[in-house]
């Protein structure tokens, strides 16, 4: 996958894969605001769905995958 | 200097299967061959090795007994143990030794999530 | 005996019955969950109850027996024929053990090394590893399952009306499992129908945001999949996981003891029966007084009448309702008739299918109680010597398992109770053969018997026809005392059967005490008591209106001639003189008859009883009533006294 600034908004491209974790903490780190963009990403591995939850950046779009879409998405939703 | 995988197999054609599955994932990572247990411990003790991958059916002493013997003297090595055969017992005495099990066949697949972790953890040490 | 121990015998016999039907259910659904857990959960309890008084055999045996279920319900230990047959011998020790507790108030001397054989057999069918364990804490559940329920109450509670089954995981992958390669997410994606998935830090996360190589997740969640299957996709990391079964919602009490039903003590429903009989007969004692204030004041006497009148009907209608208190259904009969068949079956190398219907039938509790034995017998009977051997019911092109049917049906006043086999049959023949051997009749009497009275030679005692006799049914003791306790009960049996026709054997029982109204007539200067029912009319003739006919006499009532008959000479008594007038009565019925009385007494209601001891088997009498004053009135089967006496 692919951990990428688009705009202000941080891009999830691709199967999120344990390294990935580290980039999208770094990015949420210069840019606290920023949103992340779920829309375009595969499978989260738990590294990167632990990242989301513990800064609880604002999240937008639907992750392809069935699961993450109805289970994990609900939960890294404001105020979960 | 570039990380070093150690593959251990009696087999050379699942030698050679292992090494591909490794080069796709990490191509820049170099890898060393070994046909049994006494090969691999000889090349370990030349030094350089980061991480191991063992087959765990190998005549005389088997993957999970060598990876024991490895993570004696290698508290923090990567280590997998490959196998066909997904037994409680197996999967229990690869946790003991914090080896991560594998199962057969060896694809990128497969194998991907030992090699992302072991980077990971190579990173995260130096 | 103290209302402590009283209320644990029948709650432990309640529990003991409950787990049998779930077991026995089971073997026509394995592996049903609902059946399991309802075991589970009635030995459990059971376990408890017992541990309140000196019972520590039964106790021990019944851990045993709890834990073998919960290795059922886990999926750890597969319901096989040798489980179930250890559960239902456990539960068979039981019941005779809570008998014994409560005859002589301890167990018998045999149950400590019954209660260790039970236990061996149970605790051998458990996996390897799981030695006797020490007595778990009432309620194993782990502590984090409560809180996890009642957080996830709503998602959880479709699923669990839905009666599926659930379970519930806590993960909490080691902080390295990154570098080891495992994705705690990927592993719970992986399995089967999610119900409920919830995530939260392990440790606060830190100030300057979580450390991206470790893992710091505590993974909770819930699935419609039983802990056997989620431990098949968990086995790389079972050693970071709880499992735990999510309990099914408590299920709704049974309609017998739902809280519209009352338990009563038996004793207390019997007092009022008396009560009301008492009422009955006392209240015939003034209708003789009402009569004779009724010569002196005829207009006091009208008005006596009408209150008497009144309070008869009162008093009807309060003993139908007491008698209504002791009814109860025929299935406390045959609650324990399928356990006890199977066992007895099992014994015996046959395989049977036992259905059951009718169980909602009432009658009165003493014929239910009554029918236990005797039907046990005959159902014995079926199986050793009606149900063929499986090798040879299957060359003949039957199924393997006998068929056995027991139904009840109320058929008029009667409950008809039926049994009947798909087995070999009986052979006339043979029985007669059988009969004569064992001089069970004279051989002259035995000839002349037709194929269905050779059938009743089974009831004879001393009698039985089986190659070899086994333990189970004895020397044909249990048919001749069935036939008695049968009988004894106010009740008939008959059987019909035919060699390969199956076997059918009926028992007819009394539904209960009932008032019948009697009309009063003398006869060989003594009192009997007639069905109301029976008689179409009474009438008075002039003796001239008599008129010889053939060996007797008729007369001609309304164009028709009946037949006159003497019910004096009907009883073998020596009729009065007829004077000028003679009384008769004539018979309801299809076929119209005439017997003539000394004289009428008045109507009455009474309590008719069957007829017990001496006055059991003779002929044309109904039953017996107490009246008034103390002395009991016969009262007459009309029917059966004309077939007797061969009305012309």
């Amino acid at each position: 996958m692919s951990v990428r600034l688009d705009g202000d908004a941080i891009r999830l491209d691709g199967p999120a894969r344990v390294e990935d974790a580290e980039p999208l903490l770094a990015l949420l780190h210069e840019g606290p605001g920023r949103t992340v963009d779920l829309d375009g990403a595969g499978p989260l591995h738990a590294a990167v769905v632990q990242v989301l939850l513990a800064l609880r950046p604002p999240v937008r779009g639907t992750p392809a995958d069935p699961f993450d879409a109805r289970w994990l998405l609900p939960l890294l939703g404001p105020g979960s | 200097m570039a990380t070093t995988v150690l593959i251990v197999d009696d087999s050379k054609l699942a030698r050679i299967v292992a090494g591909k599955a490794i080069a796709a994932l990490q191509p820049d990572w170099t890898r060393a061959e070994a046909g049994n247990a006494e090969e691999a411990l000889a090349r370990l003790a030349q030094g350089g090795i980061d991480l191991a991958v063992l087959d765990y059916n190998m005549p005389g002493k088997d993957g999970l007994t060598l990876a024991a013997e490895i993570r004696a003297m290698h508290p923090a090595m990567p280590i997998a143990v490959i196998t066909a055969n997904v037994q409680d017992e197996v999967v229990a005495r690869a946790r003991a030794v914090g080896a991560t099990f594998v199962p057969k066949p060896v694809t990128e697949e497969a194998l991907r999530g030992f090699i992302s972790g072991a980077a990971l953890r190579l990173r995260a040490g130096r | 005996m103290s209302e402590l121990l009283e209320q644990f015998l029948v709650e432990s016999r309640e529990l003991v019955q409950a787990a049998a039907d779930d077991l026995l259910a089971l073997e026509s659904a394995p592996g049903d969950p609902a059946r399991l857990d309802g075991a589970f959960r009635a030995v459990h309890t059971l376990k408890g109850s017992v541990a309140l008084f000196d019972l520590a055999p039964m106790g021990a045996a019944l851990h045993a027996g709890e834990d073998l279920l919960d290795a059922l319900r886990r999926g750890a230990v597969a319901p096989d024929r040798a489980a179930m047959d250890a559960l239902l011998a456990l539960l068979g020790a039981s019941e005779a053990w809570l008998d014994a507790f409560a005859a002589d108030g301890r167990l018998p001397d045999a149950a400590a090394a019954d209660g260790r054989a039970l236990e061996a057999a149970l605790r051998a069918r458990l996996p390897g590893n799981a030695p006797a364990q020490p007595a778990p804490l009432p309620a194993a559940s782990p502590d984090w399952l409560p809180a996890l329920l009642e957080r996830e109450a709503a998602a959880i509670a479709p699923a669990r009306a839905e009666g599926r089954t659930l379970a519930a995981l806590r993960y909490v992958p080691s902080p390295d499992c990154f570098f080891l390669g495992d994705d705690p997410i990927a592993i719970i994606r992986a399995l089967p129908a999610p119900v409920a998935l919830h995530l939260a830090q392990r440790e606060p996360w830190p100030a300057d945001g979580p450390d991206p190589f470790t893992c710091n997740l505590v993974i909770e969640a819930v699935f419609a999949a039983s802990e056997a299957e989620l431990r098949q996709g968990l086995r790389l990391v079972a050693d970071q996981v709880a499992l735990a079964p999510v309990p099914a919602p408590a299920a709704p009490p049974a309609p017998s003891s739902s809280s519209r039903g009352l338990r009563v003590d038996a004793a207390r429903v019997d007092a009022l029966v008396d009560l009301a009989e008492e009422l009955v007969v006392a209240r015939n004692g003034l209708a003789h007084l009402v009569a004779r204030v009724g010569e002196e004041n005829p207009a006091l006497a009208r008005a006596l009448a009408e209150s008497e009148a009144g309070i008869g009907r009162l008093a009807e209608r309060m003993h139908r309702a007491a008698l209504g208190l002791r009814l109860v259904p025929l299935g406390r009969a045959f609650a324990r008739l399928p356990r006890l068949a199977r066992e007895t079956a099992g014994g015996l190398g046959k395989e049977i299918a036992l259905s059951v219907a009718g169980e909602a039938v009432e009658a009165d509790r003493a014929v239910v109680d009554g029918l236990f034995d005797p039907l046990l017998h005959l159902l014995r009977n079926a199986i050793d010597h009606g149900i063929e051997p499986p090798e040879v019911r299957e060359a003949a092109g039957k199924p393997r398992a006998g068929r056995i049917a027991l139904s009840a049906a109320r058929e008029d006043g009667w409950i008809a109770v039926t049994l009947s086999d798909d087995g070999r049959g009986m052979d006339p023949a043979r029985l007669r053969a059988a009969a004569k051997a064992r001089g069970v009749a004279d051989d002259a009497a035995i000839d002349a018997m037709d194929d269905a009275a050779a059938l009743d030679l089974v009831f004879r005692p001393g009698f039985s026809t089986a190659g070899t006799v086994t333990a189970i049914s004895g020397r044909g003791v249990g048919m001749d005392a069935a036939r008695a306790a049968v009988d004894s009960l106010g009740g008939r049996v008959a059987i019909r059967s035919a060699p390969g026709e199956g076997t059918t054997i009926r028992l007819l029982l009394p539904a209960g005490a009932a008032v019948t109204g009697v009309l009063t007539v003398r006869a060989g200067g003594e009192l009997y008591g007639i069905p109301v029912d029976a008689v179409a009319e009474t009438a008075r003739l002039p003796a001239s209106a008599i008129l010889p006919l053939g060996a007797g006499e008729a007369f001609v009532l309304r164009g028709r001639t009946l037949p006159l008959l003497r019910l004096a000479g009907l009883l073998g008594l020596k009729p009065a003189p007829r004077g000028g007038t003679a009384r008769l009565l004539v018979t309801g019925g299809a076929e119209r008859a005439a017997l003539e009385v000394e004289g009428f007494g008045g109507r009455l209601d009474v309590l008719l009883r069957p007829p017990q001891g001496l006055l059991r088997g003779l002929p044309g009498l109904a039953g017996t009533a107490l009246l008034g004053d103390g002395s009991a009135l016969l009262v007459l089967d009309l029917p059966d006294l004309l077939a007797r006496g061969g009305a012309a």
